[in-house]
């Protein structure tokens, strides 16, 4: 089972051209997909296929059509061998019925093949990581919610996996519940494990994650660095730092047809590329100091409902396709 | 002097780390798996007393078999003392057949629709733990753990029977392989019969529980149909006879078939041919149940619910 950690650059897993229905629901439809190393953040709408995904890439579930590569290993032939390098934290309040906590991550430990005498010492040691340590003698079904989120994570990572998937891992956290999940989810990427993690918060990918996969109706959406992510719509969008009367500069930007407003003591400044030149003039004339011209960043819901946009045929007034579910 | 390894550290204090150490090999996986779900079974307080509970009756019937041995005026003649031993095994059998019965409607039965309830089976198969080896880990554990409950009494109470009358039963003198071959072929009918008992118990009342998919109502589906087969049996033998196949519908002494088969060697005569048939049809019954629990069984590992809740 011991591996060496993930080479950085070289994708954790490869989907081409998969598809998945139930039914009469296509959940993935041609999905092609690198899923790069480090950590990930999975995001989509209801229905976009991130569970499935999930469930392919563990084996769960087999593609109707394509090839699932996970940590280099064709799926589901050696779907074994990947789920002993892979650890899973479900979105469903899953535990083994009737054990104390200790249990729960040794029972795991020793179910991904982990000889006893080298499971008990990491079973430990993983609830003191997640803070359960006063609690690993009591019955887990007695654990508040943000304990059994701590306790399922223990159990997704006693092993060391090299891949570890995270399904809403903070679903249902208070904020400081939610603030430690996030520190060990980037404590565990930075000892070399990649972390796949599939949330609806936005601010939870947004706080932890260094690329972005987005799901939308069971194909992919973006996928990519987050700062591409949050990158405005191909430079259309600039945030601009003024020095002197930022407000003056924003009526002389109006005045000549380009749609500008202030944030703070910055301007954002709607523009094509090619019309930086009527930018720069109308600067220039009102003797204005420009200190930053950068495109400017949206925040992560923005960014969300714009890719979600570029992806919608509906909301591209397109034909309608039947869509996906997760 | 034995030198010892140093502790592995797994973890930075603190921190998080790669496993680098040693796995279960491929192969034992479905060994450990059941070695796993047979500590899973006897894990608590009452469950270790329910185990040992098996021993009580043995303890009981050994004293009462020892009691015969030494005083005079309750002395077994010789040549009943074989069927002596038989019908206290039998006895033992019985009652330790029907405890275990009811040890498996409240302990078994709902094991893997608890697993199902709770959303286990998504954290077993989300694990390197292949479908089947999840079904035949639960069967062989539960299996075997049952057979050891049924062998071990019954084998406590041979050795008090040999122990009290010598390993000569009936009164004929046996010496050398002759008596070896006798004993070694009682302990091996014992051992066959309480495996058989162990396995179909586990099959039928873990098919149970996955009819149902809910914990709670698993021990009532197995239980009713001990009841129910014994409400049936009783019925009919109403209406045909005791001595009639009617007998062999109620389940538990049904069950006891097998001992009668696997008791053979010891028999002093051959086996009555009512008895033959009332074991074989009753061994036929259980064997019949265990394959549609094998198949009800298969049906729904090959597509289980991997959510919490009855889906």
């Amino acid at each position: 089972m011991s591996s060496a950690p993930l080479q950085p650059g070289l994708p954790v897993a490869t989907l081409r051209a998969v598809s998945k229905t139930f039914g009469e629901v296509r959940a993935l439809h041609g999905l092609d997909l690198d899923v790069p190393a480090g950590l990930v953040g999975v995001l989509g709408p209801n229905g976009a296929g991130k569970s499935t995904l999930f469930r392919l890439l563990l084996g769960l579930e087999v593609a109707d059509a394509g090839e699932v590569q996970v940590l280099g290993l064709a799926m589901p032939d050696a779907a074994l061998e990947v789920r002993a390098r892979l650890g899973y934290m479900p979105e469903d309040d899953s535990l083994f019925p009737g054990l104390t906590g200790i249990d729960q991550v040794l029972h795991a430990a020793q179910l991904c093949g982990l000889q006893r005498i080298d499971a008990v010492p990491r079973a430990h040691q993983a609830l003191d990581l997640c803070g359960l340590s006063d609690a690993r003698y009591r019955p887990a079904l007695t654990y508040s919610l943000g304990m059994r989120q701590r306790l399922r994570l223990a159990m997704a990572v006693v092993h060391g996996p090299r891949l570890l998937l995270l399904d809403e891992p903070t679903a249902g956290l208070d904020p400081d519940g939610r603030a430690h999940m996030l520190e060990l989810v980037k404590e565990i990427a930075a000892a070399g494990t990649s972390v796949l993690l599939s949330t609806h918060v936005l601010a939870d990918v947004e706080a932890v994650c260094d690329e972005v996969v987005l799901l939308s109706r069971g194909q992919l959406g973006f996928v990519g660095p987050m700062q591409r992510f949050r990158a405005g719509t191909g430079g259309s969008s600039y945030r601009i730092r003024v020095v002197g009367d930022a407000p003056a500069l924003c009526e002389a930007l109006r005045r000549n047809g380009l749609g500008a407003e202030l944030d703070g003591g910055d301007l954002i400044v709607q523009m094509q590329p090619q019309a930086t030149q009527l930018f720069w003039q109308i600067a220039a004339d009102g003797g204005y100091g420009i200190a930053r011209f950068a495109p400017a960043e949206e925040d992560m819901s923005q960014a969300f409902v714009r890719h979600l946009r570029l992806d919608d045929p509906l909301r591209r007034g397109r034909t309608s396709q039947p869509g996906g579910a997760s | 002097m034995t030198a010892v390894p140093p502790p592995r550290a797994f973890f930075r204090p603190g921190g998080f780390s790669l496993h680098e150490g040693e796995s279960v090999a491929e192969g034992q996986r479905l060994l450990s798996l059941c070695r796993v779900f047979a500590r899973d079974l006897l894990r608590g307080v009452s469950a270790r007393l329910g185990a040992a509970s098996f021993l009580l009756p043995a303890l009981g019937i050994a004293v009462y078999v020892i009691v015969r041995s030494r005083v005079a005026a309750f002395a077994v003649p010789p040549k009943d003392q074989t069927v002596f031993l038989l019908d206290n095994l039998t006895l033992l059998f019985s009652l330790n057949a029907g405890w275990l019965m009811l040890v498996h409607a409240g302990r078994v039965a709902p094991l893997i629709a608890r697993d199902a309830w709770f959303g286990a089976l998504l954290l077993y198969f989300s694990r390197p733990v292949a479908r089947t080896h999840y079904l035949l880990g639960r069967v062989v554990s539960t299996a075997l753990v049952g057979a050891l409950l049924l062998l071990l009494p019954e084998l406590l109470l041979l050795a008090a029977h040999l122990l009290a009358f010598g390993p000569q039963p009936g009164g004929t003198p046996l010496e050398g392989w002759m008596a070896v071959w006798l004993w070694s072929g009682a302990v091996l009918g014992l051992t066959l019969a309480c495996l058989i008992a162990g396995a179909v118990l586990a099959i039928v009342s873990l098919a149970c529980g996955v009819l149902v998919r809910n914990p709670a109502s698993a021990p009532l589906l197995f239980g009713g149909c001990i009841l129910g087969s014994l409400a049936v049996s009783w019925v009919l033998q109403a209406a045909w006879g005791r001595d009639s196949v009617a007998r062999s519908l109620d389940l538990h002494h049904a069950l006891q078939g097998l001992l009668t088969l696997g008791l053979a060697p010891l028999s002093p005569a051959p086996v009555p041919a009512f008895a033959a048939m009332d074991a074989a049809t009753g061994v036929g019954l259980w064997l019949a149940l265990a394959l549609a629990g094998w198949l009800v069984l298969q049906r729904f590992i090959a597509h289980p619910p991997l959510g919490r809740g009855r889906s």
